[in-house]
């Protein structure tokens, strides 16, 4: 019965999100449907969180198979039923506030996808089920963001909030089969850094904390949902879930503590000096999330969960009422009759003048944090693609290519590290690419091939496995190609690193091209992320340099590719409604989906 | 020729938007600075400057084909790059100087102007004011003047001199809605509640010296001074004027053969703004009563005044933008509920200490202090109150003054009824920032109720009436003036003072409120029209329940929908415009042209009708044609910033104008002005009135005239005066 409960939660979310995504009747039926099925949803939700209160209330394991694992327990529950409670009052919110919006399927399409992922995470009782579900989430985040896709900034913002999840979910995929090897004091610590590095990114915690303020781009519900509520406390949710795993770690609670030390200093800082309302809501949560942490490596998860799940309702409420604040400080300025409230923590008054304009430059600086990782990280990487994005270019990539494939079929087992060369140049020749969306789209995907090819030849026995998975990437990448190539009948490619906005023009191509991306970077709902993590499993049992390169290749083509969606689709405005004749009709997009799908789902299968 | 970095300074300005803080949102003319140019010219210059649009696209006018894209500003990828990367901190240390209230922490200096702040803070701090600052070379420039910090840097980055000015006007326009904000604030300080000093010089100032620093630092050369790009008049110009005539011409050719509409006589009177959304109202007060008659004036009724309530820690100003008052009334309990006063301010005043940041939500209407008040209205002596510069009350001659001037001027100077209302108009609305936008224009942008409060308290008053009978307008002892204050949202109406009505008036006024009642249902129901999501069969009860509801929830992006209608002003008398039906598109400015043969009065009501009007009117077009450039988007992804502005992100440009979900049904038709008066006498006005001619003879407004008796149309054309117009 549980099951049963458990089961139909999991589904409303998706198969409504579904039905969002390929129905466009008007607003009224939109919200009439999101609002019944979330509903339904907070019922079901409810009612599973009472049957295991009545049964014995202990965490509890149900399997179908060893992938399809469900995990019941307290903050699993409590997190649950706080994002259904959540998730209605946005919606409610949504109906009357996104009204005559063009995007309005959209936001209540991405919403569902989103309370889907979470749904999962939630659930999930390994760790290949919260990666799925954490990818969801990261996706439905980026979306959200450029939600405003015309504006430059949006776009921007968006990508941005993507790279840093995507480097960050490698955590999360690392943790996966690091939980499979033999437990030893190193692999818990591994295991334990590795789930770290996933709550870092999504919780926006110290030195990434930027990115969340920054993604107060899209609808203020949508930014209530996510970085008020619920997306900003997966992460604290992540550690409870595995609390067990880093607790017992020995020595690893002092790394959770000093996290969560530095950042709710650092946020406390920064929010504290932020004239905006947003900005300043923004950092409140991150400092809440890095008092959490501190909290749980304490060892006290309940006092955390307790802080959880009122911090996300308060920042959730906060971020809905926050266009109210000019008429609300108005009145508390005509109460006070115009004296200034003292915050309660005043002491930037008791401060020496030298310490005191110090801390208010580090504070708007975000203490230099952006530059340094920009300059020490991001730059260099860059620069390194655009170097190897001009040695292919000058050396024609075929005449590399080739003699490797034929030499290969040959050498096989020592030439894996060939392919594990090959595949790195492709996916840096992809990102420093700059002109033409179809050299990215190549380049990617013969990346991920060479990878697949590598693990093969490493062993024999994954034949099957790597045949699968490139057929499922050449599927993928043929949607995607199909999409880009109606584009390009009437618009010239000029440059992939600058905005174009085609999604005016576009929009059922562009889903079209997204749904390739994903397919390629291996997004849960696509046949490559099943296979991508057997993959794994075996890179795994070939030494760290084949860990390394995949994830290394994941995290690249991940960002290549959302980074060429956003450039190609978002970023600028229109003067006149959009010309949308040269566009998909939705059929047609809706029969490349579909055939997409049918594909992966005969791939599954075959799996 | 030498650069002249002052006047260079005060020419860009002009093209930097007015807009002043959100909490008191005025609407102006978006372009302002190109007035001096014909309609289509300025709107040709315009959007070669901004690189906006003119006119609505093709699509909109019922014609196919694409419409000329306005030329996006292009070649400018390195300037782009720079401002983007220069922004967040510009923006963060201006906004912070400037916070109003939002930031817990406030800025570390800001008790001397912004350029000395910003000085002591550099040198005071051991890390560098940006990543890519170095530290001892920007000390060294925050130790000059601004003046000579933009010189110089000016002279290391501009090769030739005489592009000095195009260089700062592209630096400056990457942050228009801030420099706009700055240069303001610079004009008028008092419109922010905790004071700061900055000019705009200081602003261009900081801009450079970052710009100049990140250039060292990323070791990219300075970006070449844009093009002035041509400018030409688009030809969709003969499509949309064709599109406004043919509203103009349906308009016209009600008043062909008007006939007068009849006035039974009156128990009431009701005094209304001339407001576009008290077109309907006034309309549905009078068929519901005969025996009530309504007129309208400039929604400050005369009374020109900062006003400062018990809920307000500083004074309003309440007048027409262009008017600098020179009295300031106060707030004060009424002399029974002192001490009933004296408890609630000590409830609020703890009540708002506590409600710090984190729980301010819960202030909204329970700050408020509710008891009966009055107005300090009357001042003895003569004196200028030597700390706010400004006369505290009003003199029995200057309320006479005031009043009479009002009345003569809509030719409300005989025959009064018992109770004379005078009934100004705002708007409530919740979890909105842009709650002033929809208060009254006549008012800077706030609700007027002190103005007609004060109004019918000096019409009240014997001293006030024997002044006003000197003057030449003799009003009844039995005759009892009221104020009262319409919500334009809720369409609700609350009268001032009532307790004041004798038991002969009480029940003319109490048939009244049942009048009322129905009133606000119908109007409510034909409000409800333009809601897309209310069922249009709804009825009247359901309909006002509606616009409360609206008024009152967190969800609701169109509380109401402001000046969403107007197209139309016209000035003249009731009658002509009685039986007509505008559909809440016009504004309504009543005017007796047989008492002005000399214009004088027309004159007076053109001055507060022209700006105010053709500045709504102007600011919905504009917003409209080009909500992206001149608007503000979409409200949804609003964020608030120094309680100052809106923007979106947390480091972009203040979006000034209004945001779609005000402008999205509006029809960009510029404003007709009807005047019934003869051709010659309004010719002779404007003529002699530099400022409203510049807006006519421009085409920024249209004007016809309706002859009082032969309702002979002429419609103003410029060079040409005005022309017979053909139906």
């Amino acid at each position: 019965m549980i099951h049963c409960f458990l089961l139909l939660t999991l589904f409303i979310p998706a198969l409504s999100s579904i039905i969002l995504a390929t129905s466009a009747p008007n607003e009224h039926a939109i919200s009439r449907f999101a609002q019944t099925s979330f509903l339904l949803y907070l019922v079901t939700a409810l009612v599973t969180s009472a049957f295991w209160l009545f049964q014995d209330s202990q965490t509890y394991l149900y399997s179908i198979t060893s992938l399809l694992t469900f995990k019941l327990d307290l903050p699993g529950l409590v997190y649950l039923c706080t994002t259904a409670f959540i998730t209605n009052i946005i919606l409610f919110y949504c109906r009357r506030y996104l009204h005559r919006d063009p995007g309005y399927q959209r936001f209540f399409m991405i919403i569902s996808m989103f309370v889907a992922g979470l749904t999962v995470v939630i659930f999930a009782g390994n760790f290949e089920l919260i990666f799925a579900g954490w990818e969801v989430v990261g996706l439905s985040s980026y979306l959200l963001i450029g939600f405003y896709w015309h504006r430059p900034q949006a776009a921007l913002n968006a990508s941005r909030a993507y790279y840093i999840y995507r480097i960050c979910d490698l955590g999360l995929l690392a943790a996966a089969f690091i939980s499979h090897l033999e437990p030893s004091f190193n692999q818990q610590w591994a295991l334990s850094l590795m789930i770290l590095l996933a709550v870092i990114g999504k919780s926006a915690q110290f030195p990434v904390s930027y990115w969340l303020p920054r993604a107060m781009e899209g609808p203020t519900p949508s930014s209530a949902i996510f970085y008020g509520a619920l997306s900003i406390h997966a992460g604290v949710f992540l550690l409870m879930r595995t609390f067990d795993t880093w607790f017992y770690t020995p020595g690893f609670s002092w790394v959770v503590g000093s996290l969560g030390l530095i950042t709710a200093l650092l946020a406390t800082l920064f929010g504290r000096v932020q004239a905006n309302i947003k900005g300043q809501i923004g950092y409140a949560s991150i400092t809440q999330v890095g008092i959490m942490l501190i909290e749980l490596a304490c060892g006290f998860p309940t006092l955390a969960l307790i802080h959880m799940t009122g911090n996300a309702c308060l920042r959730c409420f906060q971020l809905l009422v926050s266009p109210s604040v000019v008429a609300q400080q108005l009145q508390i300025h005509g109460a006070l009759l115009g004296e200034r409230v003292k915050p309660i923590f005043a002491i930037h008054d008791r401060l020496n003048h030298r310490i005191r304009d110090t801390l208010y430059l580090i504070a708007i600086n975000e203490a230099y944090l952006q530059s340094f990782l920009k300059a020490f990280l991001v730059r260099p990487v860059n620069a390194l693609a655009n170097r190897v994005n001009q040695i292919e270019r000058r050396a024609m990539s075929a005449w590399v290519i080739a003699p490797a494939l034929l030499g290969s079929a040959f050498l096989l087992a020592p030439l894996s590290y060939l392919f594990l060369g090959l595949s790195l140049f492709a996916a840096f020749t992809a990102l420093g690419e700059s002109k033409s969306p179809f050299r990215v789209f190549n380049a990617a995907t013969l990346s991920n091939l060479f990878v697949a090819s590598a693990i093969w030849f490493e062993h024999r026995d994954t034949a099957f496995f790597s045949l699968l998975y490139m057929a499922g990437l050449g599927v993928a990448w043929l949607l995607a190609l199909d999409a880009l190539r109606v584009i390009s009948k009437k618009q010239v490619f000029e440059s992939v690193i600058h905005f174009s906005g085609l999604f005016g023009q576009y929009p059922l191509a562009s889903v079209a091209v997204l749904v390739g991306i994903l397919g390629i970077i291996g997004f849960p709902l696509s046949s490559t992320f099943w296979f991508e993590d057997h993959l794994l499993e075996h890179a795994l049992a070939s030494g760290w340099i084949f860990v390394a390169v995949f994830a290394g290749v994941f995290a690249l083509n991940g960002i290549t590719l959302i980074r060429l969606y956003s450039h190609l689709f978002w970023g600028k405005r229109e003067h006149e409604p959009a010309d949308t004749s040269h566009d998909f009709s939705s059929a047609g997009v809706f029969a490349r989906i579909a055939v997409f799908m049918i594909a992966n789902g005969v791939q599954l299968w075959l799996l | 020729m030498s650069f002249d970095l002052q006047s260079a300074l005060e020419h860009i300005s002009h093209q930097l938007p007015a807009q002043g803080p959100i909490k008191d949102f005025i609407h102006h003319n978006t372009l302002h600075a190109f007035q001096h140019l014909p309609f289509h010219e300025a709107l040709a210059e315009a959007s070669a400057f901004y690189g906006a649009a003119s006119y609505m696209p093709m699509g909109f006018y019922g014609q196919s084909g694409l419409s000329p894209i306005a030329l996006a500003k292009g070649g400018v990828e390195h300037r782009e790059n720079i401002d983007t990367a220069v922004a967040p901190i510009l923006i963060r240390l201006t906004s912070g100087f400037l916070d109003q209230g939002i930031a817990v922490s406030p800025f570390p200096e800001a008790d001397c102007g912004f350029f000395e702040a910003l000085n002591k803070l550099a040198h005071n701090s051991w890390t560098p004011i940006a990543y890519y600052a170095n530290k001892k070379r920007t000390r060294e420039w925050f130790r000059k003047s601004p003046e000579r910090v933009c010189e110089e840097i000016l002279k290391q980055l501009v090769v030739q001199e005489d592009l000095y000015e195009q260089y700062i006007t592209d630096t400056l326009m990457a942050h228009r809605g801030w420099a706009g904000m700055v240069n303001v604030l610079e004009h008028r300080p008092t419109a922010l509640l905790v004071p700061r000093s900055i000019r705009l010089v200081e602003f261009l100032a900081l801009k450079l010296i970052l710009e100049s620093e990140y250039l060292l630092f990323s070791g990219s050369p300075p970006p070449v001074p844009s093009l002035v790009r041509p400018s030409q008049v688009s030809p969709i110009k003969n499509i949309h004027e064709a599109y406004e005539n043919a509203y103009y011409h349906e308009i016209l050719s009600k008043f062909k053969n008007i006939k007068p509409a009849q006035q039974a006589k009156p128990h009431i009177q009701a005094v209304f703004c001339i407001d576009d959304r008290e077109c309907s109202f006034r309309r549905h007060l009078e068929q519901a009563d005969p025996h009530i008659e309504t007129f309208a004036c400039a929604g400050f009724f005369g009374i020109d005044f900062f006003f400062q309530s018990i809920n307000d820690a500083s004074p309003k100003k309440l007048a027409p933008a262009p008017v600098q008052p020179k009295h300031l009334v106060f707030e004060r309990p009424h002399a029974l509920h002192i001490t009933e006063f004296e408890n609630q301010r000590k409830k609020t005043q703890s009540k708002a200490l506590w409600l710090t940041s984190w729980l301010g939500f819960v202030a909204k209407n329970t700050l408020k202090i509710d008891v009966r008040t009055e107005l300090e209205l009357y001042r003895e002596d003569d004196l200028l109150n030597q700390d706010t510069k400004l006369y505290h009350g009003f003199t029995y001659d200057e309320m006479a003054e005031r009043v009479f001037s009002v009345l003569n001027s809509m030719g409300l100077n005989h025959d009064f009824a018992p109770i004379i209302l005078m009934i100004a108009h705002g708007s409530s609305s919740l979890n909105n920032p842009h709650f002033a936008a929809y208060d009254c224009g006549a008012c800077s942008g706030n609700p007027g109720a002190p103005n007609a409060r004060a109004f019918a308290a000096m019409a009240n008053l014997g001293p006030v009436r024997e002044r006003v009978y000197k003057l030449g307008i003799s009003i009844p002892s039995g005759t009892r003036f009221m104020g009262g204050f319409h919500d334009t949202c809720t369409d609700s109406i609350d009268f001032f003072d009532t307790e004041d009505l004798t038991a002969e008036h009480g029940t003319i006024f109490s048939n009244f409120l049942n009048t009322l009642e129905a009133t606000k249902k119908l109007n409510a129901k034909e409000r409800c029209i333009r809601f897309a999501v209310v069922d249009p069969d709804i009825t009247p009860e359901q309909a006002l329940a509606e616009v409360q509801h609206r008024a009152t929830v967190l969800f609701e992006p169109r509380p109401e929908l402001g000046h969403v209608n107007n197209a139309l002003c016209i000035v003249g008398r009731r009658q002509l415009t009685k039986n007509l039906f505008f559909d809440r598109r016009a504004f309504l400015n009543s005017y007796d042209p047989t008492q002005d043969p000399t214009g004088q009065i027309l004159n007076s009501i053109l001055n507060a009708v022209v700006p105010v009007c053709g500045g709504i009117n102007l600011e919905y077009y504009f917003s409209r044609v080009d909500n992206a450039v001149y608007g503000c988007g979409t409200k949804l992804s609003h964020n608030v910033c120094s309680l100052l502005g809106v923007y979106n992100g947390i480091d972009d440009d203040l979006r000034t104008g209004l945001p779609v979900q005000m402008i999205e049904i509006h029809e960009p038709i510029r404003l007709l002005i009807i005047i019934e008066q003869t051709p010659e006498i309004v010719l002779n006005v404007i003529q002699n009135n530099k400022p409203i001619f510049e807006w006519i003879e421009n085409e920024w407004v249209k004007l016809a005239c309706v002859a009082p008796d032969s309702n002979n149309i002429t419609f103003y054309q410029p060079t040409r005066g005005f022309v017979d117009y053909t139906l």
